[in-house]
């Protein structure tokens, strides 16, 4: 019985799919803690220093929305995460989350952008898997690199000197570094198309005006 | 002749100890071994991992058909080995950043089928068990060793869990100096590292076989 194909296959998808189970349950179990820790390791230290032109009144953490865009090509669902910095009220800044294919698999780029004059506040890896020495550069805050994108309009759009952009890519990982290019002119770009839907949903959240003379009787 | 349980768990601890004796496994003995931390770390999760992959092997040796053995063995090792990454990267992140690629490249160590293939396909869970622990340990042990001199005589310092911020500083260096000698944290101090110690191995074995001559005759 152990030489007939039938039961080949059968111990292989058995094997298979019971090895599919156990890495989707422990997925389900670790993603949260992953993601706290990016929250708190990356992004609050990534916001402070981003905002800290901007002055906000609010915890851009706290305030987050995310936006459903849909599925994917491949099924996946597709989920935009904005941190929005307000000013009295309003929105004068965001910061966003966006993934592009890099060299090693996902490169995940949070993007702060400025609001009122259309400009980059800086910009900063979450997680990579590019080759050391070379892409994974792009994992460094104080590699050249990603310092050229402070300051760049990105209303205007973001792109590698190749590409026509201002960017000059990391010598040796053009992939990664057009990866990381790429995923902050997408922050750029679902800015620019769903400024108002971002809008609509943080004042949702944000209660309006919490007057502090309802609250005390 | 077969080992008795004992032997089958401390052979791997010196007589076939995996980099210096079976001389398997080298690229994460060679990529890892900047410091103590990397050294025991992939170390255990290479344990972790053999331990993991022997007892199921072992367990499944007699359901699973000869011809789809490896596909097998591999499936059950790859499942592990993404698990290892996900729970290290929740845990234990700054150590899973420096090990990066090279835990999801645990999947391709030969010590890990090596065993399966020729140690747990063949014998009981117990006895694979003990293989695993065994050969598993020896791989930490030479890994930390490597690590540790490359780390002491390359900085100057012994980086024990720097999440905890376990580093001790025995060399104390001028102040600006950044390394001692930096050869050894670089690629080809590796690899002199590896052959220093394969050399000391290999005396130590030579004398040990000549006493047992010299008593046996």
């Amino acid at each position: 019985m152990r030489n007939k194909i039938w039961f080949m296959v059968l111990v292989l998808g058995l094997v298979g799919s019971t090895a599919g189970l156990c890495l989707a349950m422990v997925k389900e179990l670790t993603d949260p803690i992953i993601e706290a820790r990016t929250l708190d390791e990356k992004i609050r230290p990534g916001l402070e220093r981003f905002f800290q032109g901007v002055e906000p009144d609010n915890d851009a953490i706290a305030d987050r929305v995310v936006l459903d865009l849909g599925r994917d090509p491949r099924g996946r669902a597709q989920r935009l995460m904005v941190f929005p910095a307000m000013k009295g009220g309003t929105i004068v800044a965001v910061a966003l989350r966006t993934t592009a294919g890099g060299f090693g698999g996902d490169v995940e780029v949070m993007s702060a952008l400025e609001l009122t004059e259309g400009r980059v506040l800086g910009v900063t890896t979450l997680s990579q898997s590019e080759t050391k020495g070379l892409g994974a550069r792009i994992g460094d805050d104080d590699e050249a690199f990603i310092k050229q994108f402070a300051g760049l309009t990105w209303r205007k759009g973001v792109a590698l000197t190749a590409d026509g952009g201002e960017v000059e890519a990391i010598t040796g990982a053009t992939i990664s570094s057009k990866a990381f290019t790429s995923a902050v002119a997408k922050a750029g770009a679902l800015l620019n198309a769903r400024l108002d839907e971002i809008q609509k949903e943080v004042q949702k959240d944000t209660p309006k005006n919490p007057s502090p003379a309802g609250a005390t009787p | 002749m077969t080992n008795t349980l004992s032997q089958e768990f401390t052979k791997g601890l010196w007589k076939q100890i995996p980099p210096f004796r079976l001389v398997l496994g080298l690229c994460p003995t060679l990529a890892v071994t900047m410091s103590l931390e990397g050294g025991w770390g992939m170390g255990l999760a290479t344990t972790f991992l053999l331990v993991c992959s022997n007892l199921l092997v072992s367990a499944l040796r007699n359901v699973v058909p000869p011809k789809v053995r490896i596909a097998t063995f591999i499936v059950i090792i790859a499942t592990f080995v993404v698990i290892t990454e996900l729970v290290m990267k929740a845990y234990t992140p700054a150590l899973s950043a420096t090990l990066g690629v090279f835990i999801p490249l645990i999947v391709v160590n030969c010590i890990i089928l090596g065993r399966a293939e020729a140690f747990a396909s063949k014998n009981g869970v117990l006895r694979s068990l003990l293989d695993g622990l065994g050969m598993g340990l020896g791989f930490t042990m030479a890994l930390a060793s490597i690590g540790a001199v490359r780390e002491l005589f390359g900085t100057g310092k012994l980086t024990v869990f720097a999440q905890e911020g376990l580093e001790l500083t025995l060399i104390p260096l001028a102040p600006g100096q950044e390394f001692l000698f930096r050869f050894m944290i670089e690629p080809p101090g590796a690899f002199v590292m590896l052959g220093i110690m394969l050399m000391l191995m290999n005396i130590a074995g030579d004398r040990a076989a000549r006493a047992s001559q010299t008593q046996g005759g």
